[in-house]
């Protein structure tokens, strides 16, 4: 019995040792906003130094912050705001060639 | 007695004259005291087509040849700015599928119509009729001050509403968020304020943008330049509305370091 105690222990504990470590090498990647059991699936080795959490706190978050790209609480997210930029500057363009055509002297009597 | 093209009487003459040499090496038309074109030709004078720029001169058949030539090359350069025109329309993410079929359309039209006329102009036989056919190359085209211009403000009006409707559609959003927003009492009003403005530059920005494309895209060189103020109109609507628009961007720029976001 004492045996089999040990073994539900350490079966009880070994996926929350998978989860910690597997936090410690998905969290710095940030490549988007994974969701909440992802990273149990990562199979990479735990022995890497380079894996270690820089944070030196032994327990990653298990919830990860969103990036930047996500929609802002305004509405509007960084991405969406370029957008607009890019967008005002395609009118700036189109406005600067019109003002040039309406400039030419195409039909000028004075020239 | 020699020949000097163009030699058209009347201020009309003169006019399309000079714009059909604007910018395309065509023969000058400084001369208004020039009688009307002459068969006659100076024996003298030198058989090449011409100077690049000036008045052609010469024989008959210089006159004429410079003459093909010109108008060769001012058609070329409208058809170059023409395939200037289809690519912007087609690179164009804003610009809707109507207005650019209707646009594109015109500019084939264009193409097909100035591609005839040259193939006129290059068999013509007599100086006057090939100088009254170049003639059409401006005053039946106005590639430069009505095709062009009318095309770019269509996009720019057309990015324009994308723009204004982009805006529309997130506003709420941001209302709730400065709402919501635990900042301090300070900023939100600051927030709420450049709001209001924001949305004020956008209802503005939509009555300046509304009825720009229809006012322009069916303008025609037949009618030009009666046309033109209706272009100059347009331009002032679309220069307004990208000016109340960039008010809107800095607002909401504004928005988002008031509220820490």
């Amino acid at each position: 019995m004492t045996r089999h105690r040990r073994l539900r222990a350490a079966i009880a504990v070994a996926p929350a040792l998978l989860l910690i470590a597997a936090c410690g090498q998905a969290a710095p990647a940030s490549a988007g906003p994974a969701q909440q059991g992802q990273e149990t699936s990562s199979s990479a080795p735990a022995s890497s130094p380079s894996q270690a959490p820089s944070s030196g706190s032994s327990i990653p978050m298990a919830t990860p912050t969103p990036v930047s790209t996500v929609a802002a609480p305004s509405g509007l997210s960084d991405q969406q705001i370029n957008q607009i930029e890019d967008q005002l500057n395609q009118i700036d363009s189109q406005l600067n060639q019109a003002n040039q055509g309406l400039a030419s002297t195409e039909g000028d009597p004075s020239q | 007695m020699r020949v000097r093209a163009p030699l058209l009487t009347g201020i009309g003459g003169l006019a399309v004259a000079a714009a059909l040499f604007a910018g395309s090496a065509l023969p000058a038309a400084a001369d208004t005291s020039s009688p009307s074109p002459s068969p006659a030709a100076s024996p003298s004078s030198s058989p090449s087509a011409g100077p690049t720029s000036g008045a052609c001169r010469g024989s008959t058949a210089a006159v004429l040849a410079c003459i093909k030539q010109r108008a060769a090359t001012a058609i070329a350069n409208r058809e170059t700015t023409l395939q200037a025109l289809t690519t912007a329309l087609n690179n164009s993410a804003n610009v809707t599928a109507g207005d650019k079929s209707t646009l594109l359309g015109q500019i084939q039209g264009d193409e097909s119509g100035l591609s005839t006329l040259n193939t006129t102009i290059q068999n013509d036989t007599t100086v006057q009729q090939a100088w009254s056919d170049a003639q059409t190359i401006v005053t039946g085209y106005r590639v430069y001050v009505l095709e062009a211009p009318k095309v770019h403000l269509v996009i720019a009006a057309d990015t324009e509403t994308a723009v204004e409707s982009f805006l529309q559609s997130v506003m709420p959003a941001v209302q709730t968020a400065i709402t919501d927003s635990n900042a301090s009492a300070d900023k939100k009003a600051e927030a709420q304020a450049a709001f209001n403005d924001c949305a004020s530059q956008l209802a503005a920005a939509q009555s300046e943008t509304s009825g720009v494309v229809g006012s322009v895209i069916n303008l025609e060189a037949s009618g030009y330049p009666g046309n033109e103020p209706t272009l100059a109109s347009a331009r002032q609507s679309v220069t307004t509305a990208r000016q109340d628009l960039g008010n809107c961007h800095k607002d909401l720029e504004s928005i988002r370091e008031d509220l820490g976001l």
